[in-house]
């Protein structure tokens, strides 16, 4: 059974150019924005708005978050960097990399995610927290070892394992709170606390053909926290 | 409406503290809880309670890879018979090599009421898979002597080890020939791939072949991997290779083994 439809470096490839393309769709809303607002009020009030919705959402390349993850089939505990963009914050894109101890094994092992994240609501419990009842995605997981290969090397006959034991692709849904921190000035602006259920194409797979396996088999939980940057 | 978003923030966190045991680290994570050395502490039963038999008789299954409703329901056939003495597993337990297939196999062989080993397969040797395979189940190589028949078990997956060590390893099977000949007077041999097969190192295939012919009283061969019934005299020398189905296609085979004859079947469910 083929579990990829399309080959995963190409794969890879298109959802970095998602990424940009959806970084540049941001940034020219936030340029369509300033365009309106030119064209109708005073200038004094005009200029303000302009520089402040340009720099909130143009992208940089400094990351607008920082977090540490707990599990999440990447890791016993991750590290990363994050953009947050689009107007309302919606989209973001995070880099982790994550640790695995030996266990039973004989040696720990690294991996690096990608992981592209959707939050489409949002509701404000309180001046300072917000909850956002959905964040949902996916996110690409490469191990670093040479035991794990992207394509099944050349002496196996062509298409012997149909998978990659490299890159796993993995689908999540989870919620999260914001906690916004009350000063103007601080470095943090506010602290994000998620949860999220996940799983991937081995472990869905095998759960769908399989009654045997219960929710708890092949859906995993990650918690994680999310320290977010002022942008001036 | 704040109320309706209170409920739903308290039954978040309570699916939350529900899902205590759903971390998963990494699928390649090697974490292993649950029972480990499952071979070793097998055939101490295996040895100990059919000692001196002249008949045994034996399920052997295989390919269970990804098929664990199919494996899950063999567990429970099996347990309803009372004439099955043990269970070979003729190897491929996990597809992927993920930790938890091995665990989850483990989980569901663990149900059965007879003592049971399993063999390498090839799946079982992706990523760590082997490591994995090493500590849950034991050795690749090993043997045990049930009734008064030797069943030689052995690791035939050179197509994975990329001559980093020797498949099949025939210094073990020569350390194992004359191994404890006072208890057994007939050998079996059994193995993942068969000779011929894209996994047997067919380099060395005739070699293997008399090699486990120097066995006193070789009767026949058993092997998995080919996911078909197959009754074939490799060599023409008479001795039989007999492969099990895949347990996806819900069947295995009983061996019912006495002094120098043997008789098997083939069981469907």
């Amino acid at each position: 059974m083929n579990l990829f439809l399309i080959n995963p470096r190409k794969l890879f490839i298109a959802l970095v150019t998602l990424f940009y393309s959806t970084v540049s769709m941001a940034q020219s809303s936030g340029h369509h924005v300033r365009e309106t607002l030119s064209s109708a009020d005073s200038s004094a009030q005009i200029d303000s708005n302009k520089t402040k919705e340009l720099k909130k959402t143009a992208f940089s390349l400094v990351p607008s978050s920082y977090m540490v993850q707990y599990a999440g089939s990447i890791g016993l505990f991750s590290v990363g960097a994050g953009w947050d963009y689009s107007r309302q914050k919606q989209w973001s894109t995070d880099f982790l990399l994550g640790y695995v101890p030996k266990y039973d094994t004989d040696r720990a092992k690294l991996t690096f995610t990608l992981r592209q994240t959707y939050t489409p609501f949002k509701v404000q419990l309180h001046d300072q927290l917000s909850y956002h009842p959905l964040r949902t995605g996916i996110y690409l997981n490469t191990t670093l070892g040479k035991q794990f290969w992207y394509k099944e090397p050349d002496k196996y006959p062509s298409s012997y394992y149909k998978f990659s034991t490299r890159l796993r692709i993995n689908i999540f849904v989870g919620q999260d709170f914001t906690y916004k921190v009350k000063s103007n000035s601080s470095y943090f602006e506010g602290i994000k606390f998620y949860y999220d259920l996940h799983t991937s194409d081995l472990y869905l797979i095998s759960g769908i053909q399989n009654k045997y396996l219960k929710f708890d088999d092949y859906i995993g939980l990650a918690l994680g926290i999310k320290f977010q940057i002022r942008r001036k | 409406m704040k109320k309706f978003w209170i409920y739903i923030v308290l039954a978040s966190i309570s699916l939350l503290i529900h899902s205590c045991n759903m971390f998963d680290i990494h699928p390649y994570s090697g974490k292993i809880e649950g029972r480990q050395d499952i071979n070793r502490d097998n055939i101490i039963k295996i040895e100990r309670d059919y000692a001196g038999r002249d008949t045994i008789k034996y399920a052997f299954i295989s390919d269970s890879q990804r098929w664990h409703d199919d494996l899950d329901d063999f567990v429970k056939i099996v347990n309803k018979r009372d004439d099955i003495d043990f269970i070979i597993h003729g190897g491929d337990i996990s597809d992927f090599g993920l930790t938890k297939e091995f665990l989850w196999q483990r989980d569901i062989l663990e149900k059965l009421k007879q003592p049971y080993v399993a063999l390498l397969g090839n799946h079982d040797c992706l990523a760590n898979g082997e490591e994995i395979f090493e500590q849950v189940f034991g050795n690749p190589n090993y043997s045990f002597i049930a009734g008064k028949t030797k069943f030689l078990c052995l690791n035939t997956n050179a197509l994975e080890s990329d001559y980093s060590k020797p498949v099949p390893d025939f210094s073990f099977i020569e350390s194992e020939r004359l191994k404890d000949i006072e208890r057994f007077d007939q050998s079996v041999v059994v193995m993942h791939a068969r000779p011929t097969s894209d996994q047997f190192n067919n380099n060395v295939a005739s070699v293997f072949q008399y090699s486990i012919r120097q066995y006193p009283n070789l009767l026949y061969c058993n092997n998995g991997h080919d996911h078909t019934y197959q009754e074939d005299d490799i060599f023409k020398d008479g001795i039989i290779y007999y492969g099990t189905p895949n347990i996806g296609k819900r069947q295995f085979l009983i061996f019912t083994v006495t002094k120098d004859h043997y008789t098997h079947e083939l069981v469907s469910y």
